[in-house]
């Protein structure tokens, strides 16, 4: 019964401290085992040969990688697979792990073995390595590239601006550093903006307390139930929400927010008489008093004479998806505001205009800019967090 | 003004035959007004002015070519230096206004310019001078940057080709001087009035500028009539 | 006594005179065979006046021709060579004599009138350099105001103002601006109203215009003149659905009507009809179509219930129940707008009988008071409802840069940064402005230079005047677009230094201590969009000529000052120009990857070849757009895609502006008589003539002026021409080609007489851009060449925008006798006696 309890557990659960690699090793090596020849595959096993042995692994990340700096580049050093996919403490874990992963095998190698499927299932493969490197500090990039050795003078000044705050808080290279030696998973898309795309990844592996405050690092789908099968609106970016539950790969989520009382009260702001929105409802939401918890009502607002209502709307999303604060969200945000708008013209400062100013400003020009509409929603609302009513002595 | 035929005629070689032009002394003169066309004096420059250290030139322009009342001119304005504190910059202001500044006003140095074909820089006038000189196997030095047609750079091509004539054997030397009449008569002499009647449009601190240019025009209008077969 | 040319020779060369004679200016190459003519090269290059293939030959440009993606190339084209061997071009780095002499503390007085006196490139950025630090340590960032910026020439990496901003913002802060000279009232009033500049957005695209609208009004949009220009460079894609505009009018499926006190291009062109108002009163009149609306019930309820707030306060107003007490009837309008009440009314029910376009010009907002006729558009055409709507509501931007014309969705090449690079601060990192706004309403900067510490009022706040010191100009003429000359004279003499970029000698360079010439766009490697909101595909701008006499790029220079501060490696990025060319086109490319042409076979894969053949080929195609209608995403879904305003809804009355207590700009929309007016306003005994300072025909602003091909095909005896009507001109004695000098209390200017039956009594006009070229250095010298901004008015339109007025200025004009003066305008610094 125990057996069968941990294997569940193992297929069920990703196992998110087990290296890829470790995996792929260890399941190979249960089939030598079973057939005797422990040794010699040991060696065998940490190959490069051995490692693309299987046609999956040559046609996709095997290929990818011979694009990259990991591969050839003007030192001639070279990454292979078991440099960053086996743990250098790896013979330990063998052991103890051989069981489990020998049905992992089964369970994710049956399901890729054309490119489609393969591409289908990346994105799962690819955190489950980042949820490692994660949970290690990505312990085998830095057996390369170690912060104590860089020289900033000698940096890029892009690179010294990310890199020196990194090394302060000893973050994890990988979560920055994704998609460096293998393509990102399609899901993980905008190309448009790089800055924008990292931190999306890094939400990927933030771990998600219950009862603590997150904020979205990018628009998430809604639903009303925890299989997120009935949508329900959509998540804004930068948007603050409290995590009520996680279940699986769902999380309960409330959002505190104001809503105008009129119409059907679909968008949700930030702040009282501020039209930072932060999510928009569908219809037949915005109208469920099940969902939606309405704590004040009918406070008029003066500019426009509108009624608003203070209100916490509770639904499902995706996890993966947060980020503890919203200031590299702000920073992205901010770089990338004085980047688009200055190809034209000097950028208004954010406290140049109140926050309900802002949309109209920045909806007559940011048809110049070649801002993607989620870059767009997350710049429009750091121009309003930054503008004159939250700012300190702006006019 | 009168010529004093006299001592134009005492002033050519001996040795007779062909050109009655010393190609090696005009040559040098030419030299010497495309440096003090082509930029603006420095201290140094100035100051050997101020100490008579043109006379060769100027002399030589009056007693050779006869020209009297543009080298008198030009030595008053000379002597009229003097008057100003900082005399190189005001002359440098001259300069500028003359020539440097927008070409619409003042007297821009450019053959384009007074073409009348309203084509602005590097018009025919340019093309035809650039075509000489890459005939003769020269080029305006880069760092120079002014188009072919700058009176300097047509100055210099010039004693280029008197230079030639000096050197030339009997049996070619009639082709250079023909040559070197036209492009005198046609080049030169075609705008160089213009450019005169142009600065003495412009209130200059100075007259340094306006009486070398009247100079120069004087010269140039000698130049063909000597270089005409006798 | 005669000489031997021997011994003169001998002579010379012995003693010193030698030393006169410089090694001369040429240089030995391979004697070039005679006769080879060479083929030459075509190039591509773009500009705002569209693109174009070049022949390059010999070093030279031979030809231009129209690119043949261009079906409706300008004349102005015509003009590009005349603009590269321009005689106005600045050839040299140049200073001022005086300020050379005593810098800042030399004679201001003769600025403008003064003497130059060419440097070396070393010595011109040194000086540059010095200023620059001079300022920032002795005073602070108050006192540079480096945040002018113009109408740069195209292209992305060379754009100018990006150039010298950044480099400057490398050494130090400095003073901005907010606003700019075209839309200044527009764009602040809008927001509040319609949630969106406006002015700048893509409006509906033109075929649902044709498609759908019955009735198309051009309100002060004299289209077909001014979309030959455009601000990157232009493609004149408009041109064709104009033309099945005309079409439509001559078939009778579409009325056009322009309201318009003068007979326009487009007007002729389209043959459309013409509504005529009094110069200023559009208010009054529209005011009068309003109450019409209103009380015959032709307007929307329904629309104005569910899209807009504050009608009611609104048609207090108009009904007599506000504050004045007067109701805008028609018969009320008509007294002060010239139509008739009964041609109110007509006008009124016809927009309201089937689908109606209102298509606005700018120029009705560049006047005193200018947010009230656009503030008033936009009740209109919410009263008429039927804003979202494909060929209903109203536009602001029809006329500017091919807008309309259906945007391809494809993604445009970034520019050379503006700013200062991400985490990287100034030599001088001082952000104190001692109390003063560190950005100013850029119309008001004349004031700012007059009155340092004063504060205004500027759309609900406070601004404190800085003590401004110093000027950095780059690619920008003031003394073009700001009003009222003479009093920029006395703001001039204030400044201690001003330092001008520019490639050729306009007003600005000739009121400036330091001018460094730039070269043109044809002269430097760079890429630009092609179609600035079409976005049809991208251009490669092929250097076609090195650049002329001493001129450089402005990434050179700027590269070059960065360097006296140890900033140039920063300043480009270690990029040399084909470098950040590349870099640019490699950018847009990766962002179009996705991108698939509207009208192809959906592939996903992107257009953009390589670098290297798209530069050979010199333009990548991204196919026309699809089809949009502005606004329609808000009137399918109000509350998801609320406007940009306080409410989300249309603003017919603005709580937010009420609150700011402006007596010039009220909760809604009013009639506010103008500070000056012509037919029968304020002053009109005195000056009886409306001046309309129109953007031009044959020029970009002031950009071309100086070419003589184009100016000779519209100047009158050498001058900028004034249009009047027949009527003006015989009771003046004055015939078509005569002389007038055009006058009232802030200056005089000469301009050469145009007699024309499109242009109503009391209405005068001279197109800006013209050069300004005084007589001499003293208030009110007469301008030689016709700049209307000698004459204009100098306030801002209200407390709130703070933007220019210049269509609020009336004159006088007589027949000039006298001794005609020279036109000064073209001419470099002139001489004063020492």
């Amino acid at each position: 019964m125990k057996i069968i309890a941990i294997l569940w557990n193992t297929l069920k659960k990703p196992p998110v401290h087990i290296s890829l690699g470790v995996i792929i090793i260890v399941s190979f090596l249960a089939g030598i085992v079973f057939w005797g020849g422990f040794n010699t595959a040991m060696e065998y096993t940490n190959t490069e040969k051995f490692c693309v042995s299987c046609h999956e692994m040559e046609d996709n990340v095997y290929q990818e990688l011979q694009s990259t700096v990991h591969w050839s580049n003007r030192t001639g050093v070279r990454a292979i697979c078991s440099d960053c996919h086996v743990p250098h403490d790896w013979t330990a874990k063998i052991a103890r792990k051989m069981q489990a992963s020998k049905e992992v095998w089964g369970a994710i190698f049956g399901t890729i073995d054309t490119p489609e499927k393969f591409e289908a299932k990346r994105l799962e493969l690819a955190q489950h390595e980042w949820s490692r490197f994660k949970a290690n500090g990505s312990l085998e990039c830095r057996s390369c590239h170690d912060y104590n050795s860089m020289d900033w003078d000698k940096m890029s000044d892009e690179a010294r601006r990310f890199m020196e705050p990194a090394a302060e808080r000893d973050q994890s290279c990988v979560d920055c550093h994704k998609g460096i030696a293998h393509k990102l998973p399609d899901q993980m898309g905008s190309t448009k903006d790089p800055m924008l795309a990292r931190l999306v990844r890094e939400a990927t592996s933030v771990s998600l307390d219950e009862g603590q405050q997150y904020y979205s690092a990018k628009s998430v789908d809604l639903f009303t139930d925890s299989e997120l099968t009935e949508r329900a609106g959509v998540l804004q970016v930068a948007t603050e929400v409290n995590i009520i539950e996680t279940r699986g790969d769902s999380v309960r989520l409330e959002i505190p927010a104001w809503r105008k009382e009129k119409g059907f009260g679909r968008v949700l702001y930030e702040d009282f008489g501020q039209n930072i929105s932060s999510a928009v409802l569908d219809k037949e939401v915005a109208q469920n008093d099940s969902l939606i918890e309405v704590r004040e009502t009918e406070v008029v607002d003066d500019m426009t004479g509108l009624p608003w209502g203070n209100v916490d709307v509770t639904l499902w999303a995706e996890k993966g998806a947060y980020l503890e604060s919203r200031d590299a969200l702000w920073e992205t945000a901010g770089q990338t505001y004085r980047d688009a708008c200055s190809v034209c013209h000097t950028e208004p400062a954010p406290e140049h205009f109140d926050a309900n100013t802002w949309p109209a400003m920045f909806s007559g020009m940011v048809g110049f800019t070649n801002l993607s509409a989620g870059t767009q929603e997350l710049v429009l609302k750091y121009l309003q967090m930054h503008s004159s009513d939250y700012v300190e002595g702006a006019h | 003004m009168t010529e004093p035929a006299s001592s134009l005629a005492a002033a050519r070689p001996e040795a007779g035959g062909g050109s009655p032009v010393d190609g090696e002394s005009e040559s040098l003169l030419c030299r010497w007004l495309a440096t003090v066309l082509g930029a603006e004096l420095d201290e140094a420059s100035l100051e050997r002015y101020r100490q008579g250290e043109a006379a060769p030139f100027l002399d030589y322009l009056r007693d050779a070519h006869g020209i009297t009342d543009e080298v008198e001119r030009l030595q008053e304005a000379l002597s009229r230096l003097v008057m100003f504190t900082t005399p190189r910059l005001e002359l440098a202001a001259d300069f500028t206004e003359l020539f440097l500044a927008d070409a619409r006003s003042g007297a821009p140095p450019y053959a384009s310019l007074h073409a009348g074909d309203k084509q602005g820089f590097h018009g025919k006038a340019a093309e035809r001078m650039e075509a000489r000189l890459a005939a003769a196997g020269y080029a305006v030095r880069r760092d120079v940057a002014e188009p072919a047609d700058h009176l300097a750079v047509m100055l210099d091509y010039l004693a280029t080709r008197l230079q030639i004539l000096a050197e030339a054997k009997a049996p070619d030397r009639e082709g250079w001087r023909q040559d070197l009449e036209a492009f005198v008569e046609h080049e030169l002499c075609s705008w160089l009035p213009r450019l005169v009647t142009r600065s003495a449009g412009v209130t200059t601190a100075s007259d340094f500028y306006p009486a070398l240019l009247a100079l120069l025009e004087a010269y140039c209008r000698r130049l063909v009539e000597e270089l005409r077969p006798a | 006594m005669t000489i031997s040319r021997r011994s003169f020779l001998k002579g010379a060369m012995a003693g010193s005179a030698a030393s006169l004679v410089g090694p001369g200016l040429l240089t030995s190459t391979a004697a070039a065979a005679a006769g080879v003519t060479e083929q030459g090269v075509w190039k591509t290059a773009g500009s705002h006046w569209g693109a174009m293939n070049a022949l390059v030959k010999g070093g030279k440009v031979a030809e231009v021709k129209p690119f043949g993606a261009d079906q409706y190339p300008t004349e102005m084209l015509n003009g590009i060579k005349g603009l590269i061997y321009n005689p106005s071009r600045i050839r040299y780095p140049m200073v001022r004599l005086e300020w050379l002499k005593n810098r800042h503390n030399g004679d201001r007085t003769t600025r403008g009138d003064n003497r130059f006196v060419r440097l070396t490139w070393d010595a011109a950025l040194d000086l540059f350099h010095e200023e620059l630090e001079r300022v920032q340590t002795e005073y602070g960032p108050w006192a540079l105001y480096a945040g002018a910026t113009g109408w740069r020439q195209t292209g992305q990496m060379h754009s100018c103002g990006n150039h010298m901003q950044r480099a400057v913002a490398m050494h130090g802060h400095f003073v901005k601006k907010v606003g700019d000279y075209s839309t200044g009232a527009g764009q602040v009033i809008l927001p509040y109203v319609l949630g969106s500049t406006e002015v700048y957005s893509q409006g509906t695209s033109w075929p649902l215009i044709l498609e759908n609208s019955k009735t198309v009004v051009l309100w002060g949009n004299d289209l077909y003149k001014n979309l030959q220009v455009g601000w990157n460079c232009e493609t004149h894609e408009s041109y064709a659905y104009l033309e099945q505009l005309k079409a439509r009018v001559a078939e009778g499926s579409i009325r056009v009507i322009s309201v318009d006190p003068v007979r326009t291009k487009t007007q002729k062109y389209l043959g459309c009809e013409q509504l005529y108002v009094n110069p200023m009163t559009d208010v009054a009149f529209m005011l009068g179509m309003a109450h019409t609306l209103y009380n015959e019930a032709l307007y929307s309820q329904a629309f104005i219930d569910a899209y807009a707030l504050g009608f009611d306060d609104f048609i207090a107003y108009v009904q007599g129940e506000a504050e004045d007490g007067v109701a805008k009837t028609p018969e009320w309008a008509a007294e002060i707008c010239g139509v008739s009440a009964e041609d109110i009314r007509d006008f009124a029910r016809l927009l309201a009988a089937d689908r109606t376009q209102l298509l606005f010009g700018w120029a009705i907002q560049r006047q005193q008071h200018g947010e009230q006729p656009y503030w008033m558009g936009a009740v209109l055409a919410t009263m008429l409802g039927q804003i979202g709507l494909p060929g209903g509501g109203i536009s602001y931007g029809h006329h500017y840069s091919s807008i309309g014309v259906p945007s391809s969705g494809a993604s445009a090449p970034g520019a050379f940064p503006r700013n200062v690079d991400a985490g990287k601060t100034p030599v001088h990192n001082n952000t104190d402005f001692q109390g003063a706004a560190s950005t100013i309403p850029v119309a008001r900067w004349i004031d700012c230079l007059l009155n340092p510490g004063d504060t205004i009022q500027y759309n609900g706040a406070e601004v404190t005047f800085p003590d401004v010191r110093m000027c950095v100009f780059s690619g920008c003429n003031p003394w073009h677009h700001h009003q009222d000359h003479n009093r920029m004279k006395q703001a001039f003499q204030r400044l201690e230094t001003v330092v001008t970029v520019d490639y050729a000698w306009n007003a600005t360079c000739r009121f400036s201590d330091l001018v460094l010439p730039a070269c043109t766009q044809f002269e430097r490697n760079d890429i630009d969009i092609y179609g600035t909101y079409s976005s049809r595909g991208v251009l490669a701008m092929h250097k076609l000529v090195d650049p002329l006499f001493h001129s450089r790029s402005d990434f050179d220079i700027f590269t070059d000052l960065c360097r006296r501060f140890g900033r140039d490696e920063e300043y480009r990025q270690g990029l040399d120009e084909m470098g950040w060319v590349k870099r640019l086109y490699d950018e847009c490319r990766e962002a179009n990857k996705s991108f698939s042409p509207a009208s192809g076979d959906g592939e996903a894969s992107s257009p953009m070849p390589e670098f290297a053949e798209f530069w050979k080929e010199g333009y990548v195609d991204f196919g026309p757009g699809e089809n949009w209608v502005r606004h329609a995403d808000f009137r399918q879904a109000p509350e998801v895609n609320a406007l940009g305003t306080p409410s989300g809804f249309i603003e017919v009355s603005s709580r937010k502006i009420a609150r700011y207590g402006y007596d010039d700009c009220r909760a809604y929309p009013t009639w506010m008589e103008k500070a000056e007016r012509s037919h029968g306003g304020p002053n009109s005994d005195r000056y009886p003539l409306w001046l309309q300072s129109v953007h031009p025909d044959k020029r970009l602003h002031s950009q071309m002026c100086e070419s003589e091909e184009l100016r000779a095909t519209y100047a009158v005896q050498g001058r900028e021409p004034i249009y009047m009507s027949p009527q003006d001109a015989s009771e003046r004695g004055i015939q078509g080609g005569d002389l007038v000098r055009v006058f009232n209390d802030r200056g005089q200017l000469l301009a050469g007489a145009v007699v024309s039956d499109d242009f109503p009594p009391g209405v005068v006009r001279i197109q800006e851009g013209a050069w300004y070229g005084p007589v001499g250095p003293e208030i009110g010298a007469l301008d030689t060449y016709g700049d209307p901004n000698t004459l204009t008015l100098d306030v801002g339109s209200s407390r709130l925008a703070q933007a220019p007025s210049a269509n609020t200025c009336i004159v006088e004009m007589e027949r000039f006798e006298g001794e005609v003066p020279e036109v000064t305008a073209f001419g470099g610094p002139s001489v004063v006696e020492i």
